[in-house]
C-alpha cells in the first residue's frame, strides 16, 4: 500500500509555489509586482517558479502594456486550483498522524 | 515529510490567504474616509429636507413642493462620496496590481446603475434622499465581504433595494413632516453605523480557519 505522501505533486510540492498558487487562489488574478512583494521574492526567483507552474498548465501568464508600463498578469488555471486543493488535502491528512488517518505506511 | 513540515507548509497557505485578504479590505484609513463621506452626505440630505420647506410653493408638510426644488443638493455628496466608496478598494487593489478590471463592460454598467439609479428614482418619485446614504452603508457592508468584481454587481442591486424601500416607506409617511425628519436621521445615523459595523466585521469573517 502506498503512502498518501506519494500522491504529492513535485510541481505544487514546493514552498515558494505553494505560495503562489495559494495568493492566486486567493486573489483571482494579481501582477508580477504584486507576487513579488507578497512573498518577497526576488524577480528571478519568482519568474522562474511561475515558469515551472506555466509549463505545468497550473497559471496563465499575459503580458501587456498599459499606457506605456509593461504589466505581467498571473491568474491561476482550473487545474492549478484543483492542485492546490488536493496538496493541501494531502497535507491535512498527514497532520496530527494519531493512527485515525487515511494514510498507511509502504510495506 | 514530517508533520512538522505538513503543519509549516498549511501554516504559510493560510498565512499567504490573510496577507492577501487583508490587502483587498479597504484598511482602517479607508474605512474611516468612507464612514466619513457617508455620514456626510446623509446630514446634507437631513438639512436639504429641512430646508426646501422655506423654498417658494413648499410648506412644512412639503406639500406642494416639486422634487426639482432639490436641486443641487446633498445628492451631489452623496454620487461623490459613492464614487469613492465604491471606486477606492478597486482603485487600491489595481494600482498595488491585485485586481484586473479584466470586464470594463460589467463595471461600466454597474457603475451607471449605482450613480444613475437612485438619482432617476429621485427625480421621478420624490424618493427620501435618506436612501441613498443608507444603501451606500450597506453596500459598503457587501464590499468588505467581497473582493471580486460580483461585488460591484452586488452594490447595484443592494442600492437599487433600499430605494425602492425608502421609496415605499416616503409614501407612507408623506404627510407627516415630523416622522419623516426623525426617520430620515434616525435612517442616516443607523446606516452609517451598519456600514462601519459591517467593514470591521469583515475582518472577523476572513480570520475564519481556511486549514
Amino acid at each position: 500500500m502506498t503512502h498518501v505522501i506519494g500522491q504529492l505533486d513535485d510541481v505544487v510540492h514546493q514552498r515558494v509555489r505553494l505560495g503562489l498558487l495559494a495568493v492566486l487562489d486567493e486573489a483571482g488574478e494579481v501582477d508580477f509586482n504584486f507576487l513579488r512583494e507578497t512573498l518577497d521574492l526576488t524577480a528571478g526567483n519568482l519568474s522562474r517558479h511561475l515558469g515551472v507552474l506555466e509549463d505545468a498548465g497550473l497559471v496563465v501568464l499575459d503580458k501587456v502594456l498599459e499606457g506605456r508600463r509593461p504589466r505581467t498578469w498571473v491568474k491561476i488555471t482550473q487545474e492549478g486550483a484543483a492542485a492546490l486543493r488536493d496538496e493541501i488535502a494531502i497535507l491535512r491528512e498527514l497532520l496530527p498522524f494519531d493512527g485515525s488517518s487515511s494514510a498507511t505506511a509502504s510495506d | 515529510m514530517r508533520e512538522t513540515d505538513a503543519h509549516e507548509l498549511l501554516d504559510q497557505v493560510n498565512s499567504v490567504r490573510a496577507r492577501v485578504r487583508n490587502h483587498s479590505r479597504p484598511g482602517r484609513l479607508g474605512a474611516v474616509l468612507i464612514g466619513a463621506v457617508a455620514l456626510v452626505g446623509a446630514l446634507a440630505f437631513v438639512a436639504s429636507d429641512q430646508l426646501v420647506s422655506v423654498l417658494p410653493g413648499c410648506d412644512a408638510a412639503r406639500q406642494g413642493c416639486s422634487t426639482s426644488h432639490r436641486g443641487f443638493n446633498g445628492a451631489w455628496a452623496w454620487h461623490l462620496g459613492a464614487v469613492v466608496a465604491i471606486g477606492y478598494p478597486f482603485f487600491r487593489r489595481y494600482r498595488a496590481g491585485s485586481w484586473r478590471p479584466s470586464t470594463p463592460l460589467v463595471v461600466a454598467v454597474a457603475g451607471a446603475v449605482v450613480l444613475l439609479g437612485p438619482s432617476l428614482l429621485q427625480t421621478q418619485h420624490g424618493v427620501p434622499a435618506v436612501a441613498y446614504p443608507a444603501a451606500t452603508a450597506v453596500a459598503l457592508g457587501v464590499m468588505g465581504w467581497s473582493r471580486r468584481l460580483i461585488g460591484v454587481v452586488v452594490v447595484s442591486i443592494v442600492l437599487a433595494v433600499g430605494v425602492l424601500l425608502a421609496h415605499w416607506i416616503a409614501f407612507e409617511a408623506a404627510s407627516q413632516a415630523r416622522w419623516y425628519f426623525a426617520q430620515n436621521l434616525g435612517l442616516a445615523g443607523l446606516s452609517v453605523i451598519v456600514g462601519l459595523a459591517a467593514l470591521i466585521m469583515s475582518n472577523q469573517f476572513d480570520r475564519r480557519d481556511q486549514s
